[in-house]
């Protein structure tokens, strides 16, 4: 048990040495030392699994299967990208993650963002009680249903299938976030709006929805991650030429039995536009990780 | 369109007259917005959760296999199937295992991170991304790296073992170690989210404890103990509450790393569950394990929610 855990040991150091909190500015040389270390063992293990994807994903096939591994010292190679985007139809596959991530992250903000608005103004805490209920349920719950209602009506495999599966990953994701903001957002605004005699509707869609776009961005991107990411729906629900990048990697390894190379170089495609969008709104990920996934 | 016929725009002025019809429909639909800017969400809601789970219930109670043959009723044979099923009462022995350890070492370490990145240092913020990363990356892409790592003979963690004097180790390929090297997996991912809850609540602690504390003359230790984990006992505990909810669904690493193998060694409830319904098309009985593992999230669910009740009374 010991051994299995090391790897995931060091960043226990920063736990056993308790924070001190209301402490002096600057700490001692020493403090500082200490400090520098536990953020580096805290951070080696979260990185060096893509370090040594994104690595092997430029390594030749005999620099992966040497013992002692190589680190740096190899001859770096395209052939596993090469490999990876011309074994699979890997255009196709990426459309297909491309369409359907869009299209169910924007169907996400339209069905939740006057969700949220009613949610946030009209404190309609039922309603957003059962999407709490709705976050319990286990994924493979819903897929049984949605498989057989979707082969029923002949759309397993389409994008309509993937797409509106798909929406019950990105719409309470969408109402989470967007509740935040419409409830941040001053009642004056909304008196200042009827005493103009604008109307309920139009202060929704004039002006709650233009001061709260920074947040549908926000939602919208987190959606879009949640989507791209997906792999149990997808796994049943597409088939062949429908497959979502996530499904099509995990079809490599069966295709490509343990040709790593390829597989890493299709990973580490797969991830590039989960770290820029991430970049992008890491400010609400927690409200996205914690309120909006479907497990 | 009944309001625009009741006042024909005069041909001549044409755009002044459709105002009135308009502002007037608006009207009445105003009066009902509060029903009318939920309503595609409550036919979401009807169709994610009231369709699921009453056609999962509905199933669990039949069986079938698809086809154009209808379920066919079966009472609660399901029910006494499961009961009976070694497999079944195997499948929630390792989801606990698996959800233990997995959660109990994230909390910890979670914890521990948030306790480091709540401190000051130059790129602090830059840092915190970082850290995230793993959540945040394509788990069944994942899975694979993972995968290659875990490999008995290529694998870099076999290497790195060795090279501190351990044994060669199978990993994901010994029925006694594929649960805790899946909680490895497992724990790599979500630590960074017990983090950010946690750093959230640190943000928020009153000073005013702390203070009193080094009155009192409390060391770093002391002061963490008796002052920081008591403050912080209801934001960890809703930190594990989604952890654990989440991870007895664990399903994409699970299924892409080892697909509940070797043999079962690392089928929990989930895997199983997938196995019956979706692999072997037993929708019935695959059904009633579903209906199993949705109530064992519940109870988890309801049992911390309490816990959580009662430190914040407490």
């Amino acid at each position: 048990m010991s051994q299995t855990l090391t790897p995931l040991r060091p960043p226990t150091t920063p736990a056993a040495r308790p924070a001190p909190r209301p402490r002096r500015r600057r700490g001692s040389l020493l403090g500082r030392i200490g400090l520098a270390v536990a953020v580096t063992v805290a951070l080696a293990p979260a990185l060096f699994v893509f370090f040594w994807m994104l690595t092997s994903s430029f390594k030749q096939q005999v620099d992966i299967y040497t013992i002692p591994p190589t680190w740096f010292d190899f001859t770096p190679t395209l052939d596993n990208y090469r490999e990876a985007l011309t074994r699979t139809p890997f255009g196709r596959y990426m459309t297909n993650s491309l369409v359907v991530a869009t299209c169910s992250s924007l169907l996400g903000l339209v069905i939740g963002v006057p969700a949220a608005y009613s949610i946030a103004r009209y404190r309609q805490t039922k309603l957003s009680l059962s999407l709490l209920t709705a976050r319990l349920l286990p994924g493979v719950a819903y897929l049984v249903p949605f498989f057989v209602a979707f082969t029923a009506l002949r759309m397993v495999g389409t994008y309509p299938a993937l797409i509106l599966s798909h929406v019950i990953i990105t719409f309470p994701l969408t109402v989470f976030i967007m509740v935040n903001f419409f409830a941040a957002l001053p009642q004056e605004i909304y008196d200042a709006a009827e005493v103009d005699g604008c109307g309920k509707l139009e202060t929704f869609a004039r002006i709650a929805v233009p001061l709260t776009r920074p947040g549908m961005l926000t939602a919208g991107i987190l959606a879009f991650i949640f989507s791209w990411n997906d792999f149990k729906m997808a796994l049943i629900l597409s088939d062949g030429d429908s497959r979502t990048l996530p499904v099509a990697v995990f079809n490599f390894v069966h295709e490509a039995s343990l040709d790593w190379g390829p597989m890493m170089a299709y990973a580490s495609i797969i991830m590039l536009p989960v770290f820029i969008l991430t970049l992008a709104a890491q400010r609400h990920i927690v409200t996205g990780m914690t309120m909006g996934s479907v497990k | 369109m009944a309001q625009l016929t009741e006042s024909p725009p005069p041909p001549t002025r044409k755009t002044p007259a459709p105002q009135p019809a308009r502002r007037r429909l608006l009207d009445v639909l105003d009066r009902y917005d509060r029903y009318i800017l939920p309503a595609p969400a409550l036919i979401v809601v009807v169709a994610m959760l009231a369709f699921p789970i009453g056609y999962t219930i509905y199933l669990s109670f039949h069986e079938w296999s698809g086809g154009l043959r209808p379920p066919e009723f079966v009472g609660l044979d399901n029910v006494t199937r499961s009961l009976t099923d070694g497999q079944f009462w195997g499948s929630i022995w390792r989801t606990v295992y698996f959800v233990t350890l997995s959660v109990g070492l994230q909390v910890v370490l979670g914890v521990g991170a948030a306790l480091l990145f709540h401190q000051r240092f130059p790129g602090r913020g830059m840092a915190r991304t970082l850290f995230m990363f793993p959540m945040i990356a394509t788990p069944a892409a994942v899975a694979l790296v993972w995968k290659m790592m875990f490999d008995p003979t290529i694998g870099i963690l076999n290497y790195l073992v060795q090279s501190v004097g351990g044994p060669t180790l199978l990993w994901v390929s010994d029925a006694n170690l594929v649960i805790p090297a899946l909680a490895i997996v497992d724990t790599w991912m979500w630590t960074p989210l017990v983090m950010l809850i946690v750093l959230a609540g640190l943000a928020a602690l009153p000073q005013e404890p702390f203070e009193a504390a080094k009155v009192d003359g409390a060391g770093p230790l002391r002061t963490f103990v008796s002052v920081t984990l008591p403050l912080l006992s209801p934001v960890i505990l809703v930190a594990a509450l989604f952890r654990l909810i989440d991870a007895i669904k664990t399903f994409d690493i699970i299924k892409v790393i080892t697909d509940g193998g070797p043999g079962t060694a690392s089928e929990t409830l989930n895997l199983y569950a997938f196995k019956q319904g979706l692999s072997y098309l037993h929708f019935g009985y695959g059904s009633m394990l579903l209906v199993w593992l949705t109530l064992l999230v519940f109870v988890v669910a309801i049992v911390f929610t309490r816990l959580r009740a009662r430190t914040d009374q407490g």
